[in-house]
């Protein structure tokens, strides 16, 4: 599905640095690391922020060149990004927002777009997944929601986008124990054989919910380890200094 | 349904002609009160037309129409106006087109409608408004006469509620039109104003209000694009615990100048002005507003969001006056304004004139782009730029029109859809 051969990416100087990583169809992958590592810049680069320049290298997915298409085009083909600070968007409604954003991507894969009343509805059964007041859906786009609140809304339009490749970055940042939970389990919920996705995460809890098929270590702008979930456990108790020390 | 005429309501029209070129000032609210008739608290409503300003094919509601709706739904008042087309760029050319076109619209009607009745307006001799034109030998001198020849004027009895009403003025002429609109004591009323431009010539219109004590208006006012030049007046005069919130849309033109001029004449008078410009193209737009509170207690709350895009230039020029006289008011000036693009001006001039100590007085005003990471938010979820563009833009007008009314947002979402559609 994503394949991401020697990329080069960051703002004026590369920050990613001959970045490889594959990930097929139904995969979980979590990538641990440092602060500055290069994590949220990889989750720029995937989603098409205007702000990381591609230096060198290459990102296929699904058999398209993804580094060629705007970000709106990324997201129709099936590219979600959790943002870890989810823009406030004041004046602008949350429903009617997430109702624009799934109808524009009904239209763009030929789907079926739906009125407000049959969307309600849809919107109703997603939110129950995670547990959200519906009173959210009247506030305006992210405005004034607490941290956990706005990571459930991140949540909840990948419930209704229904991406092939979800990129969490830092989806567990600013979440209490039992929202924490309740977001890995409509995070659960959305796995199936079809949808891969991408967990940029600090910590190791995180992935006593969702658990994930392979764990990557990035440092310095390149992915220097990888294993299976035993690896964040290991990282949670000895940390990345070993690492930065060779 | 037939129109019917109201024998009382025309008696009262009768008498409005006393009123002549009354200049609108304070002087004259005893002379307005005057005209009313004896029982203008059950007449609800008067309206008086000076000329014929007149349907010519524009497809607004008649009288079938209004009859079919159900009571709930019929508004109190629906003046629908449209002037001929008429060119007119130098004197003699618009004299003798203007005497042309007035000659066949003489010959029709126009009806004011209240939830009560149809009332056809008694028209002024042809006579009269062809010596008016003939007579006049200056430009400007033409316009403030036919100004006072194309006006309406309002009258809100006392205690009376009038609270869905609107004006729907369609020019398709250089002809001014002004609307006097007199509030009696404890009266409500909501009103809708739509002025409709599309002529390459000047269009001259405004609105004078008055409100006596404890009325209470709320106004809804939209300007819409013209190729031509617009120049707008609104002056208010707000007596004691009246209070007036007036809400204005305009798109702006080849050159708008829109003014607003306010007197909180008495204690408690409130004002609240929120009002949006959206400017394309080559329009030039500016806006002058100046508030004046006069006595003690006076409250105002004014905000101002502008959009500029392509190569468009705008200007804010806002007073706002305290007089020596006038402690414990409150007073707040806001302005946001969003450029599109690399060639739009704007000029912005909050000024406060304060000669009082022991007030409540602040200003801020903020001019900026649209924001990067918005923009690649919306994105990130399947808008296209021009989407996110168009609904970050409508977003940022949207805090202005939160408590309008429902068909006042849905009519303002299409005209800023269409605006957007040529950014």
């Amino acid at each position: 599905m994503l394949y991401i051969e020697n990329l080069n990416a960051g703002i004026d100087q590369p920050i990613l640095k001959n970045l490889n990583l594959k990930v097929n169809p139904g995969e979980v992958h979590a990538i641990m690391g440092p602060n500055g590592a290069g994590k949220s810049t990889l989750s720029k680069v995937l989603a098409g922020h205007p702000s990381v320049k591609v230096f060198s290298g290459k990102v296929d997915f699904k058999g398209e060149d993804l580094l060629s298409l705007p970000p709106h085009i990324r997201a129709h083909k099936g590219v979600f990004l959790s943002f870890q600070y989810p823009t406030e968007v004041p004046g602008v409604n949350n429903a009617e927002f997430l109702r624009l954003c799934y109808n524009t991507k009904q239209k763009a894969q030929g789907g079926i777009e739906l009125d407000p009343l049959d969307f309600d509805e849809l919107l109703d059964s997603k939110m129950a997944l995670l547990k959200m007041d519906l009173k959210y859906k009247e506030r305006n786009l992210n405005e004034g929601f607490s941290g956990g609140e706005k990571k459930r809304n991140e949540i909840l339009q990948m419930a209704l986008l229904e991406p092939s490749l979800g990129i969490l970055d830092e989806t567990d940042s600013g979440l209490d124990i039992d929202a924490l939970r309740i977001v890995a389990q409509g995070i659960n919920a959305l796995r199936n054989p079809e949808r891969s996705l991408i967990l940029i995460t600090h910590y190791q809890r995180l992935l006593n919910y969702i658990e994930p098929d392979f764990v990557h270590v990035l440092h310095q702008g390149k992915i220097i380890h990888t294993g299976d979930k035993s690896l964040a456990l290991d990282l949670e108790e000895k940390g990345y200094d070993r690492w930065s020390q060779e | 349904m037939k129109p019917q005429i109201q024998e009382q309501s025309l008696d009262f029209f009768k008498k409005l002609p006393q009123l002549g070129n009354v200049p609108f000032s304070a002087q004259n609210s005893d002379h307005l009160k005057n005209l009313l008739p004896p029982n203008a608290t059950e007449a609800k409503l008067f309206a008086r037309l000076r000329a014929r300003i007149l349907d010519l094919g524009f497809p607004g509601p008649k009288a079938e129409f209004f009859s079919q709706l159900p009571p709930t739904l019929k508004p109190d008042l629906t003046l629908w106006l449209k002037t001929p087309q008429i060119s007119s760029s130098l004197l003699e050319e618009s004299k003798q087109t203007l005497l042309k076109q007035v000659k066949s619209l003489l010959p029709q009607s126009v009806l004011v409608y209240t939830s009560d009745q149809f009332y056809e307006i008694e028209p002024l001799a042809e006579q009269k408004i062809i010596e008016q034109i003939q007579a006049e030998s200056n430009v400007l001198h033409l316009c403030q006469k036919l100004q006072s020849l194309f006006s309406i004027h309002i009258i809100i009895p006392p205690d009376t509620s009038l609270p869905n009403c609107a004006i729907n003025w369609h020019s398709l002429c250089s002809f001014p039109f002004h609307v006097y609109m007199w509030l009696g004591k404890n009266s409500q009323t909501n009103w809708s104003l739509e002025y409709h431009s599309q002529v390459d010539t000047s269009r001259l219109c405004g609105m004078s209000l008055w409100a006596e004590p404890h009325a209470q208006v709320n106004l809804e006012v939209s300007h819409l694009s013209s190729t031509g030049v617009d120049w707008n007046h609104f002056s208010f005069v707000l007596k004691e615990g009246s209070a007036v919130t007036l809400t204005g849309y305009s798109e702006g033109s080849q050159f708008s100048h829109q003014s607003l001029s306010a007197t909180l004449a008495e204690p408690e008078a409130r004002l609240e002005v929120k009002w949006a410009n959206l400017l394309t193209g080559s329009h030039k737009s500016f806006l002058g507003v100046h508030v004046h509170h006069q006595v003690p207690h006076t409250h105002s709350y004014q905000e101002f969001r502008s959009i500029a895009a392509g190569q468009s230039k705008l200007g804010l020029d806002l007073a706002l006056g305290v007089y020596p006289q006038a402690a414990q008011i409150s007073a707040r000036q806001t302005i946001h304004n969003l450029l599109i693009g690399e060639q739009v001006q704007a000029q912005v001039k909050p000024q406060l004139m304060i000669f009082s100590d022991d007030v409540q007085c602040s200003h801020g005003a903020t001019t900026g782009q649209l924001d990067a990471d918005q923009l690649f938010y919306l994105e990130s979820r399947g808008l296209s730029p021009a989407e996110a563009t168009a609904l970050l833009t409508e977003s940022f007008l949207a805090p202005l029109f939160e408590n309008s009314s429902a068909s006042w947002k849905t009519h303002l979402q299409n005209r800023i859809h269409k605006q957007l559609e040529i950014i």
